[in-house]
């Protein structure tokens, strides 16, 4: 009598804890305006960034939703809890993480400047010095000019780096410094065809070259299911074939 | 391991080996502890063994295995830095070159290059030279595009002129425009300077500056020599480009290569030494099992060798031992512990086959005792029977003679008794003498007797001792009164001494008291010639109440040593010889003996011959209670009863007393009695009246003028003596109780003493029975 109690019990453990595991959906936030990683087409969401985060999640065996926020609100937004992690290429900073939780880097970049190739021979302080250097605010780009170049140079500090980008294309600035996959992507636009990256990449030291994402302070079990999930995609051929769509190279 | 034993020796008796042999921890332990260290050494082995791997893998897979990846990803890296540089060269389409340009230098900015500064630099050089590649293939783009618009004009011309009017004229434009054609599709300098040679051929009527004018027509600005110009630019940025390609692809190839064949170099290194530690922890592995299963081995074979076949041994000769009874033999141990169950083994075989033999032998023993016990039995049973006939026989020996006391005491008291009347009938001096003689013999004969039956009776168990509130004082009086005579008639000195502290009154039987005195008095009187006999009664030292020590002390002939224990038997004197000298019966001491053991005591001796001999023995009385006061109606009958008793016996008194009150009042007490008294008023009156007269009883007080009682007793006395008078009983009266005086009176001669006051009981009473009526 007592053995069937206890098997009773344990079917109705099992069972109660299957619901449990049907279809979890993350809230993913992102940025929208980090071209090829995160931009917005016709409304919808796209990018780099967007396909890694629905690759993941349904390497976890969930759904998700895309949340579209502004850079500056992304980090509350996600300490609120209207979402659950952000894909945003976003960059590992001490400060940042006081805030939130990072997990392991999911792509790697280098920094560059970008300008004219027929004005603009070097990127050093001293080339540059005089002239108008724009990006986006409150990134680590922003934060490396500030303490390199505002001496000599004039900082132009935008709201997106789309923005500097038009700054760039209309003469308002001389030089944007962006990751250079971006500046990939803006190089082959129309646009972007007078202009080439100029000088050598910042160096690997600077936290800006690795992108990770973000996760709420002490969730370490989403923390650590995401990183499950991006060594899955990566052995599965997921990844590589998202990364070939953009790039044809690897950016991991 | 051979220095820690030794080697077999033979068990003896005193094994001094003991102490060299080793115990069983010990050794054990020494076995255990190589054991421990060769172990311990082993496992050092193995464990640094397994560090190395453990630290290799993980060096490996921290280091090593990214630094692998590092490389691969290096060598990828530069193959398709070299495939973007293929296509820059390759691409017709200017925006593909410049897309797989900007890939390009995103390659080489990669961080997999930066870690390894050669690469770094010459990847760097190898942007540079893609860079400049597409560069070149712009510039060609321009040229070939204005190539390729003076060579369509050129085809469109050519096909426009077909009339035949003009194909003289055509002919030479159609030659002329081919020529062209085939100077703007050269493919190589050579072929270039072969149109060069052929000008003149193809110029129309030979004339090169005809061309110049077709070329006019084609495009305004444009010259032959400017076409060949142009032509050799287009040509030589193609080599150009070629040569930049081919460098590029061969340096990033070569790098590549040497990345793949580094790393697959180091990683086949680190898995090496993986593998060489792993054996060598293995084969350290093997030989510590190998080690310790052989010393389980070793431990098994010395247990069973050095404990477990000795102690079986010693079970199996234990058991012999005891079957068989005697000792064994057993091989030496070799542990001490062993050594020293083995020595107890073999003396506990020993001890077991002495214990048979000693049984044995106490079988024997008990055989023949019993055998003896059998004898001593019926000896026994033979003694008992005639321990019954002899006991039988005194018995009745002893029933006979108390039974017969009385009948023989009765002719005695009336042999007696005649003699006494035949003296009252006036016998003639000679007829008195013989009569006195056989009155004495008579008294001598019935002392005997008395003795004899007294003897028996104790024997007998028929003596009973009475308890009665009696005074010592009074019993050693009449002692003193019996003897002091006898005494002195022999010259010896002879004083009866009571201590002060003894108490006087006691519960006991005055009449037994009085016998073992009297014996002892008696025999000390008989057996002394010189000297003093002492009497001495005074409390025990042990402080009890009612224990009183006895002593009849002389200073005559004394006993020997030899003799002193046969005294107290019957019938015997010291010497056979002393009966013939001095008479006696020989039992006074028996029965006096006999009578202080019955009354608790024991009669000791102390004696030495010549010098004297001392009797002693302490008896234990009750103390009588207070003498309750006089129940004045008990008093009153008793002083009635005796009253009675001296009217029918009144007896003549002598009073003396000097005082009148006392007079009177002892004159009062007497006067119902019935009693004649006469009064004396001094000492010297009472001799006088007493020689005059003929009293029962003398009265005298001793605290009187002129003479006082101990001298008129002492006179009275004189007097009796001189005149062979018995003596009359003088009663002392006296002021003074204190022993002293009790032995003045007594010395002096009186029979009895009263203390003042005179109690009217006591009076008669004492008056009564010294007449002898109570």
């Amino acid at each position: 009598m007592r053995c069937k109690i206890v098997i009773a019990i344990l079917l109705i453990l099992v069972l109660s804890a299957l619901p449990g595991q049907a279809q979890q959906v993350y809230r993913v936030g992102t940025e929208g305006g980090y071209p090829p990683f995160n931009f917005v087409k016709n409304g919808e969401p796209c990018g780099f960034d967007i396909d890694i985060a629905r690759a993941l999640c349904a390497a976890m065996g969930a759904s998700c939703t895309i949340v579209l926020s502004t850079w500056d609100e992304i980090i509350p937004r996600l300490v609120k809890g209207e979402y659950d992690f952000v894909v945003a290429s976003m960059a590992k900073t001490a400060q940042r993480d006081m805030l939130v939780d990072f997990t392991i880097p999911y792509y790697r970049s280098r920094t560059n400047f970008i300008g004219n190739p027929r004005e603009l021979l070097a990127s050093t302080p001293k080339s540059l010095a005089g002239k108008t250097i724009a990006t986006q605010k409150e990134t680590v780009q922003a934060e490396y000019l500030k303490a390199n170049y505002a001496k000599d140079s004039k900082l132009l500090l935008l709201n997106t780096l789309i923005e500097a980008f038009h700054a760039l294309v209309e003469g308002r600035a001389d030089a944007v410094l962006t990751d250079s996959l971006v500046g990939y992507e803006f190089l082959q636009n129309e646009v972007g065809q007078p202009f080439d990256y100029i000088g050598p990449p910042l160096t690997t030291k600077n936290p800006s070259s690795e992108a990770c994402i973000a996760v709420r302070e002490g969730d370490d079990v989403l923390r650590i299911r995401l990183e499950k999930a991006l060594q899955t995609i990566r052995l599965n051929g997921v990844y590589e074939r998202i990364n070939r769509e953009y790039f044809p190279f690897s950016i991991y | 391991m051979a220095e820690e034993k030794n080697g077999p020796q033979p068990s003896t008796a005193n094994d001094s080996s003991q102490g060299r042999k080793p115990a069983l921890i010990p050794v054990f332990s020494m076995y255990a502890i190589i054991a421990v260290i060769l172990l311990s050494g082993l496992g050092a082995i193995v464990g640094s063994s397994l560090t190395t791997i453990g630290n290799l893998a993980t060096d490996t897979r921290d280091n090593v295995l990214p630094a692998i990846f590092d490389r691969q990803r290096t060598a990828i890296n530069l193959e398709r830095l070299g495939r973007f540089a293929l296509i820059v060269h390759k691409a017709e389409d200017p925006k593909q070159r410049r897309t797989f340009k900007l890939a390009a230098k995103i390659l080489s900015q990669d961080t997999a290059f930066a870690n390894n500064p050669v690469i770094r630099s010459k990847v760097s050089q190898c942007y540079q030279s893609i860079e400049r590649l597409a560069l070149m293939r712009n510039r060609q783009d321009s040229l070939q595009k204005k190539i390729e618009t003076v060579r369509a004009k050129a085809q469109e011309r050519l096909i426009k002129g077909r009339s035949a009017a003009e194909f003289a004229k055509r002919r030479e434009e159609q030659t002329a425009l081919n020529f062209i054609i085939h100077l703007l599709a050269a493919k190589s300098h050579e072929d270039l300077e072969g149109l060069r040679q052929q000008l003149d051929k193809y110029a129309p009527s030979g004339d090169p500056s005809k061309l110049d004018r077709e070329i006019e027509k084609l495009d305004k600005g444009l010259r032959l020599r400017s076409i060949f110009n142009t032509k050799h630019r287009e040509l030589d940025l193609e080599n150009n480009c070629e040569k930049a390609w081919t460098e590029v692809n061969r340096e990033l190839e070569t790098m590549s290569a040497s990345l793949t064949a580094n790393a697959a170099i180091k990683a086949s290194r680190s898995f090496t030494i993986i593998a060489d530690e792993a054996s060598a922890g293995i084969n350290g592995g093997l030989t510590a099992l190998i080690i310790s299963i052989a010393t389980m081995i070793l431990m098994l074979v010395l247990i069973r060798r050095d404990v477990l076949a000795p102690i079986s041994n010693m079970v199996h000769a234990m058991a012999r031992a005891r079957s068989s009874h005697t000792p064994v033999i057993l091989p030496p141990a070799r542990l001490r512990e062993l050594h020293e169950i083995k020595t107890s083994v073999e003396q506990s075989s020993t001890l077991t086959a002495e214990i048979a033999k000693r049984t044995q032998e106490l079988e024997q023993t008990n055989a023949v005792l019993e055998k003896e016990i059998r004898e001593r039995s019926r000896t026994e049973k033979e003694l008992a029977r005639a321990k019954e006939a002899a006991e039988a026989a005194d018995n009745a020996k002893s029933d006979f003679l108390a039974g017969m006391s009385h009948e023989i005491r009765t002719p005695m008291n009336t042999i007696l008794g005649m003699a006494e009347l035949m003296l009252e009938t006036d016998p003639n001096p000679e007829q008195r003498k013989y009569i006195e003689m056989f009155k004495t013999s008579g008294h001598q004969l019935l002392g005997i007797i008395n003795d004899v039956l007294d003897i028996s009776k104790i024997e007998a168990g028929q003596l009973s001792i009475e308890k009665r509130d009696i005074s010592l004082t009074e019993i050693l009086d009449k002692i003193y009164l019996l003897y002091s005579t006898k005494a002195k008639d022999k010259g010896l000195g002879f004083s009866i001494n009571i201590d002060r502290d003894t108490p006087d009154r006691i519960i006991g039987d005055p009449v037994r008291i009085s016998q073992i005195l009297t014996n002892l008095v008696d025999n000390a009187v008989k057996f002394t010639h010189q000297g003093l006999i002492r009497v001495e009664v005074y409390p025990a030292p042990s402080e009890i109440a009612g224990e009183i020590n006895f002593t009849v002390s002389d200073t005559g002939i004394g006993i020997p040593p030899e003799s002193q224990r046969r005294v107290f038997e019957r019938f015997t004197q010291a010497d056979s010889s002393t009966t013939r000298q001095y008479g006696g019966t020989g039992l006074g001491l028996s029965i006096s003996r006999r009578l202080v053991e019955t009354m608790g005591g024991t009669l000791r001796l102390s004696s030495s011959p010549s010098k004297g001999t001392t009797f002693t023995f302490m008896l234990r009385f009750e103390l009588p209670a207070e003498a309750p006061a006089p129940d004045p109606d008990i008093a009153l009958e008793e002083i009635k009863y005796l009253t009675q008793m001296l009217q029918e016996r009144p007896a003549s008194i002598l009073l003396v007393e000097d005082s009148d009150s006392n007079r009177q009042l002892l004159q009062f007490y007497l006067a119902k009695t019935g009693c004649e008294i006469d009064f004396a008023e001094n000492g010297e009156q009472a001799v006088l009246m007493f020689k005059e007269n003929r009293y029962d009883v003398v009265l005298m007080d001793i605290q009187m003028p002129v003479m006082d009682g101990f001298e008129a007793t002492r006179q009275i006395r004189a007097y009796e003596k001189a005149n062979s008078l018995p003596p009359t009983p003088v009663i002392a009266v006296t002021a003074n109780a204190l022993s002293e005086d009790r032995g003045r009176c007594i010395e002096a001669g009186c029979t009895f003493y009263l203390a003042k006051p005179i109690s009217k009981t006591l009076l008669l009473k004492t008056v009564a029975s010294t007449v002898g009526i109570v």
